[in-house]
């Protein structure tokens, strides 16, 4: 078997582990042979029932769509910036929906919901990223100096409006607030698991489908068109989609550091630059991960859970420098 | 040129009439006015000192850039009509930037991006994509070295690659800019002797950017010498090496011998105090 094929292979087995665990283990003690009568619909337990279909499950679920999202958009961001520092909330995505969260959680107290936050988070996301495109196009072409400079300022300025927002409001809601911002998956649904899958199967298809132009593009803009792209287009399909990406993965689970920046890493370690296998094969190794670290931050410590994304960092970090040591020994 | 334009319509790949491309901040043109043709089958060596407007010749040919007046023509259809991808069958550019050291990609991959623009990501290639890969490394002598990482190459080598790939393209013109630069002449003999036998074989034209003057007058058919982005002589390698343009241009005293069928030498003997003729600056003009 290829390289590739056992990349794919383990990584396969590395998802079903992290899954099967995620829907065995939490708060709650419910047995292996309840969780596998309330999957197969037969008749059981109805409170086992009820936290195994509408709690874990969506939950596991969201985590893998979390994880393949933040990893496609990192591995976009990487390959148009060829910046090892690009990582899915460059351009302002993360504060933007932090503000849009924190308002809907501060501002408006309990009333929305977890959708209506969802939603203002989307809309916050979005917000940043139009500013920022709008700014940087203003010269013409897509600039990725003035992308990127817009970006960080945008970013500076919502994250003002979110400390504002949080030294203006009740302690609860600025607890309420702190946490969203950490990441969690703790209120993830069906409905924003089914936006989050729609969003990382069109993103995952038209960054496929780009591959081989990303490819030339590592070789610079110009050999890029020299190999065919049509590279305006291929840069702005390709800035759009991470950032829709960022936007949707940050309004339903919060900012997840890590797993954007540094599993496209990991993967191109492991698997070479060839976006044909970077992006399945670590989308498969950002589900993963994120999967298992959140079933770290639900049963580490239970019945009390931990932000995910501190899970994703105090584990994935000394895996990644273990991993970027022997690489450029 | 002694031949009309229409006897040898069919004959060349690229034809620049009146070409002027101004870089938006800069004040003069970087190519101004020039008409040239690149015929097919042939191999033509372009020269001229720093700042001639080589690099900015090649950027036009490639569709990069678009002229500010004037128009570029391959094979009688306008360049700008030319589809991104359907150029990239046709034509192939060796640019001067080197491969990104932190590229983690093989030989081989690097060579398949060569088949971009005959290929989609969705099937993996066929028997043909991988033949012609095969064919474009053993031509470069590479094919010992197919599954090493593209970094772990040597300078000489990795020039080769970017050859190989070029020629994965299967393209009708190959377009370099200086390709032996930095080479030891081993490497840069080699360059020019594998591109002169492709140009005979009939299956290529060339348009080759370089400084080195001694295997150019050997192995190109033609030489088109620029001058602050104009063409100032154009011609057989000796003619052009021959006039007092040459001297001229570069702001410089020069010995130009003939070598025989090894082409002609150029050594320089003095570097002129003041600009050449005519005032212009010279990146010269500060010795």
């Amino acid at each position: 078997m290829t390289r590739t094929g056992r990349g794919a292979l383990l990584l396969t087995l590395l998802l079903a582990v992290a899954a099967v665990s995620g829907l065995l283990l939490g708060a709650a003690n419910v047995a292996p042979a309840d969780v596998w009568r309330a999957l197969t619909g037969q008749e059981t337990d109805p409170s086992a029932r009820t936290i195994v279909l509408s709690l874990r499950l969506p939950r596991v679920t969201a985590a893998a769509l979390t994880g393949i999202a933040l990893t496609i958009s990192g591995t976009l961001f990487q390959a148009l910036l060829r910046n090892p520092l690009a990582e899915p909330y460059l351009l302002g995505v993360s504060s933007g929906a932090a503000l849009g969260a924190v308002l809907a959680l501060t501002a408006f107290g309990g009333v929305l919901g977890y959708l209506g936050t969802v939603g203002f988070a989307l809309a916050g996301g979005l917000a940043a990223i139009g500013i920022v495109f709008r700014v940087a196009l203003a010269v013409g072409r897509l600039d990725t100096h003035v992308l990127i400079l817009a970006g960080v300022v945008v970013a500076a300025f919502f994250g003002a409006g979110v400390m504002l927002l949080l030294s203006l409001a009740e302690p609860d809601a600025t607890r309420a607030a702190v946490l969203w911002t950490m990441g969690s998956l703790e209120r993830a649904g069906w409905e924003s698991t089914l936006a989050l899958g729609l969003v990382a199967a069109a993103g995952g298809t038209v960054s496929f489908a780009l591959s081989r132009h990303l490819n030339a593009l590592a070789l610079g803009e110009e050999a890029a068109a020299y190999l065919g792209a049509r590279v305006e287009v291929v840069r702005r399909s390709a800035y759009f989609i991470a950032s829709l990406l960022a936007a949707v993965a940050v309004s339903t689970a919060g900012v997840i550091g890590f797993v954007g920046l540094v599993i496209p890493h990991g993967a191109r370690m492991i698997w070479g630059s060839d976006h044909r296998r970077l992006l399945p094969l670590g989308a498969l190794g950002g589900a993963a991960a994120l999967v298992l670290a959140d079933t770290v931050a639900r049963v580490a410590l239970r019945p009390l859970e931990l932000p995910v994304g501190v899970v994703t960092a105090l584990l994935g970090v000394p895996l990644f420098l273990v991993l970027l040591r022997r690489s450029y020994a | 040129m002694p031949e009309s334009a229409g006897d040898r319509a069919d004959a060349a790949a690229y034809r620049l009439e009146d070409v002027t491309f101004r870089y938006p901040s800069a004040a003069a043109p970087a190519v101004r006015g020039l008409s040239l043709e690149f015929g097919v089958a042939a191999f033509t060596a372009v020269i001229g000192p720093n700042g001639a407007g080589k690099s900015t010749l090649v950027r036009l040919l490639g569709g990069i850039l678009d002229p500010s007046e004037g128009s570029v023509r391959l094979d009688g259809r306008p360049l700008v009509s030319w589809d991104r991808s359907a150029l990239a069958r046709r034509t192939a550019v060796v640019s001067q930037d080197a491969p990104p050291e932190t590229l983690r990609v093989s030989l081989r991959g690097y060579v398949e991006l060569g088949r971009n623009p005959y290929v989609s990501p969705w099937a993996p290639l066929a028997p043909r994509d991988e033949e012609v890969i095969g064919n474009a490394l053993a031509w470069a002598g590479l094919d010992h070295l197919a599954h090493r990482p593209l970094a772990e190459l040597s300078g000489g080598e990795r020039q080769r690659a970017k050859l190989a790939r070029a020629i994965a393209q299967e393209p009708g013109v190959l377009i370099l800019d200086e390709p032996s630069a930095h080479l030891d002449f081993r490497h840069a003999l080699w360059i020019f002797e594998a591109l002169r036998g492709r140009v005979r074989d009939g299956a290529l034209t060339v348009i080759c950017i370089t400084h080195d003057m001694q295997l150019a007058s050997r192995h190109a058919d033609r030489m088109i010498l620029l001058a602050e982005g104009e063409a100032v002589a154009a011609g057989p390698p000796g003619e052009v090496l021959g006039s007092p343009a040459l001297a001229a241009t570069y702001g410089c005293e020069v010995r130009v011998e003939s070598l025989g069928d090894l082409g002609h030498s150029v050594l320089p003997v003095r570097a002129r105090p003041r600009g050449p003729a005519g005032g212009a600056s010279s990146p010269m003009r500060a010795l």
